[in-house]
C-alpha cells in the first residue's frame, strides 16, 4: 500500500526527475508548463499524502526496532527479558535446579515408561 | 473601499517579502549553501532523516502550520477595524514571520537536525528547555480552550452543523479502516469520503439538529479523549486527511468568490485605539499570531522539516513560502469577514462566535459562485469547525506527551496516557465553561508569541555565534518579547483579575491570570538566560581563536 500511495522513491527521490518528453518541446513554454505541473503534483502529494507515508515508514521502523531488540539487544546492553526474570527467580528455583537439570538431560527410553 | 486594494497589498508584501527581502537575508546573512550536506543526507534513516522534494515539503509544511488560527485571529482583530489587521499581517510576515520559520529550520539544519528543545538546551541554557516545554504545555491548554469554545459555540448556534460533523467523524473511522485495514485503493477511498462529506453538509441544511452548548462541549471532549488514546491511523490521521478536501475547497471557492464578487469592505477601516479587549498595542499583536508570526511553526520547522530538507537552498521556499501561503489564508479571512457585514454593530453582535462571522463572510463569498446560500453558509461553517476540531484532536494528544515530559519524573502518574488526557480534558472543560473566551484567546497568542521570541532568540544566538549580522533577528525578537510580555501583563492585571474581583467568571478569569503570570515569570527567566548566553556567544565569536577558524 505504501507504494500505491507513493511514499517511497517518487516523493523523496529529489527534484531532478526530467521526463523524456521535456527535451523535445512541441510548443513554446512546454518545459515550463511541465515543470509547473510536476511541482503542483508534488505540492498536493506533500499536502495530502505525506503524513500517511510518514506513518507507514514509522510503523515499519517500529517493527524493525522490535526485531533488532530481540536479535542483538544484549549487544548494546539491553538484556533479554527472560534472562532478567531468570535471575530474579533464581532464589526460588536454585534448590531444585540440579534435579531438574538431571531430568532434562538424562536419556529417556522405553524402560522409563514400563512401570506406567 | 474595494476589497481588491487589500489583495494588492497582499501582492506587494509577497513580491517584496518573498522574492526580495527573504532572498537577501537567506543569501547574505544565513549564507545558504547548496553544496553543504544537510542532516537529511548525512543521517538518512528512511524515516526522520530523509531527503524530500521541495514541493512535497512545501505542501507538508503548509499542512502542518495552517489551521483555524490564521482565520480566527484576524476575525477577532476586526474589532479594531480591518486596516490594523491587514497592516500587522503584512508587516508581521514581512519582517518577522517568514524569518522566524526560516531561521528555525536553518539553525536546526546547521546543528545536525537538532530539535527545538535540544537547541534551547545547547544555545541558551539547560533550563531553557523546561521553559520551552512550559510554554508548549500552556499553549496547548489555551488553544484547546479557545478552539473548544469556537467549535462548541459554532455548532450549538447553527443547527445545520451537528449532522455533517457527526458524519465527518464517522467518515474518518471509515477512511482509516479502508486505507489501513481493508487496503482499499486510496483514490476510491478519497472519492467515497468526499461524496459523503459534501452530501452530509447538504443534508445538514435539511435535517437540522439543535444541541445545547454543554452537550456539544462534552461531545468535543469525548472525541478529544479518543483521538488522544486511539492509534493515529484509526482516527486522527484519516480525519485530517478527509477534512483537508473540505478546507481547501472552501478556501479556493472563497478566493474565486472574492475575485468575482469583489465586494466593498463594509466594516470600518479603523474603529478605536482601545476596545473591550484592550489597546491596539500590544493586544492586537497577540490576537493575530498565525498568519503573521506564530511560535508553533518553529517546532514544525526545527523538528520535521529541517530533517528532510534535501538542499539548503530549498529551506527558504519551503518554510518562507509556506508562511506567505498562510498569510494569504489570513488575508482572505479578513476580506471575507470585512465585506460580509452591513456595519460594525452587526459584526459586534457575533464577536464571541467566530464560526458565525466566518459563516456569514465565506458563505456570502461562495454564494457569488452561484451556490445556494444555505449550502454555502453551511459549507463555510463546517470548514471552520472541521479545522478547529483537527487542532483540538491533536492538542490533547500532544498534551499527553508534554505532561509526561514536564512532570513525569516528579509525578509518575502523569506518564499514564489515560490520566494525562483526562486531566487535560477536565481543565479544558472548566476553562471553557468558566473562562472569558477573548482573554483566553489573547493568552493563547501570548504563549505562542513567547515561543516565537524564543525561536528568534535562538536565531540571534546562532548568528552571533557565527559572527554574522544578528540585527535581522534581534530586533524582531525584542519586538515580540516586549509586546508579548506587556500583552500578558495587561490581560492578567487589567482585564482578567479585575473581572474576577468583580465576580465575573471568577474561577476562569483567576486561572487565566495565574497562567499569564506564570508565562511572564518564565519569560523573565528566559530573558536572563538569553542575555548571558548572548554575551557568551558574542565573546566567543570575537576571540582570536574563532577569528582564525574558517567560517
Amino acid at each position: 500500500l505504501s507504494e500505491k500511495i507513493d511514499t517511497g522513491g517518487d516523493i523523496r527521490s529529489g527534484e531532478n526527475r526530467d521526463s523524456p518528453g521535456m527535451s523535445s518541446s512541441s510548443f513554446p513554454g512546454k518545459t515550463v508548463l511541465l515543470k509547473f505541473l510536476r511541482g503542483l503534483r508534488d505540492f498536493f502529494r506533500g499536502l495530502l499524502f505525506y503524513n500517511i507515508g510518514q506513518h507507514f515508514s514509522e510503523q515499519k521502523r517500529c517493527s524493525e526496532n522490535v526485531f533488532m531488540l530481540g536479535v542483538v539487544g544484549p549487544l548494546i546492553g539491553i538484556p533479554h527479558l527472560f534472562q532478567y526474570y531468570s535471575l530474579r527467580l533464581l532464589p526460588y528455583y536454585v534448590r531444585d535446579f540440579q534435579a531438574w537439570k538431571k531430568r532434562m538431560v538424562k536419556e529417556h527410553d522405553f524402560f522409563d515408561k514400563v512401570s506406567d | 473601499m474595494n476589497s481588491l486594494w487589500v489583495l494588492l497589498w497582499w501582492v506587494v508584501i509577497v513580491i517584496l517579502g518573498y522574492w526580495v527581502y527573504s532572498r537577501h537575508v537567506a543569501k547574505n546573512i544565513f549564507e545558504v549553501d547548496g553544496g553543504r550536506a544537510t542532516p537529511a543526507k548525512m543521517y538518512m534513516d528512511g524515516v526522520d532523516f530523509m531527503p524530500a522534494n521541495k514541493n512535497v515539503l512545501f505542501g507538508f509544511q503548509l499542512n502542518s502550520i495552517a489551521g483555524a488560527a490564521p482565520i480566527i485571529g484576524p476575525i477577532v482583530a476586526l474589532q479594531w477595524g480591518w486596516l490594523p489587521a491587514v497592516l500587522w499581517l503584512g508587516l508581521g510576515v514581512f519582517f518577522i514571520g517568514w524569518l522566524h520559520d526560516f531561521s528555525s529550520a536553518m539553525v536546526s539544519i546547521r546543528n545536525d537536525g537538532d530539535t527545538f528543545g535540544a537547541l534551547s538546551y545547547k544555545l541558551i541554557s539547560p533550563r531553557a528547555r523546561k521553559i520551552l516545554l512550559t510554554f508548549v504545555y500552556f499553549y496547548l491548554l489555551l488553544i484547546a480552550t479557545a478552539f473548544g469554545h469556537v467549535i462548541t459555540s459554532g455548532v450549538s448556534k447553527n443547527s445545520a452543523l451537528p449532522f455533517p460533523m457527526l458524519v465527518i467523524i464517522g467518515v474518518a473511522f471509515l477512511v482509516g479502516y479502508m486505507i489501513y485495514k481493508a487496503k482499499v485503493n486510496i483514490l476510491v477511498t478519497t472519492v467515497i469520503a468526499i461524496v459523503l462529506i459534501f452530501l452530509s453538509i447538504y443534508l445538514g441544511t435539511v435535517w437540522k439538529i439543535s444541541l445545547s452548548y454543554t452537550t456539544v462541549l462534552i461531545c468535543v471532549l469525548i472525541f478529544g479523549y479518543f483521538s488522544s488514546i486511539l492509534p493515529v491511523w484509526q482516527f486522527i490521521q484519516p480525519y485530517n486527511y478527509a477534512s483537508v478536501y473540505v478546507v481547501y475547497f472552501g478556501i479556493i471557492a472563497g478566493i474565486l468568490g472574492l475575485l468575482i464578487g469583489h465586494k466593498p469592505m463594509t466594516l470600518p477601516a479603523f474603529t478605536n485605539w482601545s476596545i473591550g479587549m484592550g489597546p491596539l498595542w500590544p493586544i492586537l499583536f497577540l490576537t493575530i499570531a498565525c498568519g503573521s508570526i506564530s511560535g508553533w511553526h518553529s517546532l514544525v520547522s526545527s523538528t520535521a522539516t529541517s530533517r528532510q530538507i534535501e538542499n539548503e537552498l530549498d529551506t527558504r521556499p519551503v518554510t518562507g513560502g509556506a508562511m506567505f501561503a498562510e498569510f494569504t489564508i489570513a488575508i482572505i479571512a479578513v476580506i471575507v469577514c470585512a465585506t460580509a457585514f452591513a456595519d460594525k454593530a452587526a459584526y459586534l453582535k457575533s464577536v464571541g462566535n467566530p464560526v458565525g462571522i466566518f459563516t456569514s463572510g465565506l458563505g456570502s463569498a461562495i454564494t457569488s459562485l452561484g451556490l445556494p446560500a444555505s449550502y454555502a453558509s453551511s459549507l463555510a461553517g463546517a470548514m471552520l469547525v472541521i479545522l478547529a476540531l483537527t487542532i483540538v484532536n491533536l492538542v490533547f494528544r500532544f498534551m499527553k506527551v508534554a505532561s509526561a515530559e514536564l512532570m513525569g519524573d516528579a509525578l509518575p502518574i502523569a506518564k499514564n496516557p489515560h490520566i494525562a488526557t483526562i486531566v487535560a480534558l477536565v481543565i479544558t472543560y472548566i476553562l471553557v465553561k468558566t473562562g472569558t473566551w477573548l482573554y483566553v484567546w489573547v493568552l493563547f497568542g501570548g504563549a505562542n508569541q513567547l515561543m516565537a521570541a524564543l525561536a528568534l532568540l535562538l536565531a540571534t544566538l546562532f548568528l552571533a555565534q557565527k559572527a554574522k549580522n544578528y540585527k535581522v533577528a534581534i530586533y524582531p525578537m525584542y519586538f515580540m518579547y516586549i509586546t508579548t510580555v506587556c500583552g500578558l501583563f495587561y490581560t492578567a492585571f487589567f482585564k482578567a483579575l479585575p473581572a474576577a474581583f468583580r465576580g465575573q467568571k471568577v474561577f476562569g478569569n483567576a486561572f487565566a491570570a495565574a497562567v499569564a503570570v506564570l508565562l511572564i515569570i518564565c519569560a523573565l527567566i528566559l530573558a536572563y538566560d538569553g542575555i548571558k548566553a548572548f554575551s557568551k556567544h558574542k565573546a566567543a565569536a570575537a576571540s582570536p581563536e574563532a577569528q582564525k577558524a574558517p567560517a
